[in-house]
């Protein structure tokens, strides 16, 4: 019964995201692409590798052209998970303390990310290796951190079950 | 009867305001701008209405022109090909900093008269030195350095982009660098330019050489894309089909 109901609870969660994500891609989200595009291109000046900024969300890494889209800011995934992260036992202004500092770690992280791969396609290294199956599995992490923090996974080992000798 | 004579020459020089000394004929007349005012003033491109500019303030953008006044001639100006034009202005008596607000025929009493004057020039005729095509919808125009127009800088220079007739107005980036954005790709184009300033627009320039512009290059989104949803997918499944192995091991 305990099972049923915090499944009940999670795919009552899970409902939410979709249209949250979905609503977020409704707006530009100019400002967000402009500064993401200014940290990735200082981010890989940094490492020594110099984009070209062709406007105030795309740049160019050799002759390849890029624009910075919504999902590159993370922010969809950001509004995306707060049905799964929202505690009704915290307080609404806990609860957003708890957003900011989970919203700058997450963006530093996809930040580097991006740098990295950026870095790293600048290299020589394929689109696919550098950016998209990081993406994928920063995705997943990501996830599975959520359900983690939620406590509706776990990865301690389960206590065997005392079984009765026969 | 000599000191009384020198005495009144003395008084009649003053008095009258006589020159003691007529400048030699090799002599320059030499005016550093420490002596020379000037007054600025922004001219309207249509009506040709003067208004005096304020300290610190501009001329509209492309309807008014910046214009120097000066109220002493140089010797530029007295040997100049080009013809003079003159204004006058009227302010208070005091010495202090003055304000020429008013521009009028005839100075009530307690103003002062000053007479302004500036060459009348068009500007050069713009060069177009070269014309590259720096992505698919901007070109970047290169001038020939102009000759200083001090009396009526240039305002603005129109690029007019041929086939398409379509006319851009600016100031140059870097004096002689000229952007022209809005053009489409694959096209060929040439570029004419003018230059503008209080006294009216120069003849067009020669047409630049001709241009074609690059095709749009394909631009790819960054953001996570079919494969990294994939990733996930798959990742998620190995995750949990994992765990569930395990505890049914368990």
């Amino acid at each position: 019964m305990l099972k049923n109901t915090k499944s009940q609870e999670i795919a009552t969660r899970l409902l939410f995201v979709a249209p949250l994500f979905f609503l977020t891609h409704a707006f530009s989200w100019i400002l967000a692409r402009n500064w993401t595009t200014t940290l990735i291109i200082q981010g890989d000046a940094l490492l020594g590798t110099h984009l070209i900024r062709l406007s105030p969300t795309s740049f160019s890494v050799g002759d390849h052209y890029f624009q910075v889209v919504v999902a590159c800011t993370s922010i969809d995934a950001l509004i995306g998970s707060l049905p799964l992260l929202y505690d009704r036992r915290t307080s609404l202004l806990k609860f957003f303390g708890f957003f900011l500092v989970y919203s700058i770690i997450v963006q530093f992280i996809n930040l580097s990310r991006l740098v990295l791969g950026f870095f790293a396609f600048d290299h020589g290294v394929s689109w696919k290796i550098a950016h998209e199956i990081p993406s994928g599995v920063f995705l997943f992490i990501w996830f599975i951190w959520l359900l983690h923090h939620r406590g509706w996974i776990s990865f301690t080992p389960r206590a065997k079950t005392n079984r009765k000798e026969i | 009867m000599r000191r009384l004579m020198v005495s009144l020459f003395v008084l009649t020089v003053l008095a009258g305001n006589i020159p003691l000394a007529i400048a030699i004929e090799d002599e320059p007349i030499v005016a550093t701008s420490a002596d020379i005012q000037t007054l600025k003033t922004c001219s309207s491109l249509d009506s040709k209405k003067i208004r005096v500019l304020r300290e610190g303030s501009k001329c509209h953008l492309y309807t008014e022109a910046l214009a120097i006044w000066r109220n002493s001639p140089t010797l530029e100006d007295l040997t100049s090909k080009f013809p003079v034009t003159t204004l006058q202005t009227c302010a208070g008596k005091s010495p202090a900093i003055r304000s020429y607000i008013l521009i009028r025929d005839d100075c009530k009493k307690f103003h002062e008269a000053t007479t302004w004057h500036r060459w009348l020039k068009l500007p050069n005729t713009p060069e177009i030195e070269s014309v590259e095509a720096l992505n698919e919808s901007t070109a970047l125009i290169t001038l020939k350095p102009m000759a200083e127009i001090p009396d009526a800088p240039i305002t603005f220079f129109t690029v007019t982009t041929h086939p398409d007739e379509v006319t851009t107005r600016g100031l140059p980036t870097e004096i002689t660098k000229y952007y022209v954005t809005g053009l489409n790709e694959q096209k060929t184009y040439t570029f004419t330019i003018t230059a503008t300033n209080a006294d009216g627009e120069s003849p067009v320039s020669l047409e630049s050489k001709v241009l074609t512009t690059p095709a749009i290059p394909e631009v790819i989104p960054a953001g996570p894309g079919l494969l990294s949803v994939i990733t996930t997918a798959v990742l998620l499944l190995i995750f949990f089909f994992y765990r569930r192995f395990n505890s049914a091991l368990d």
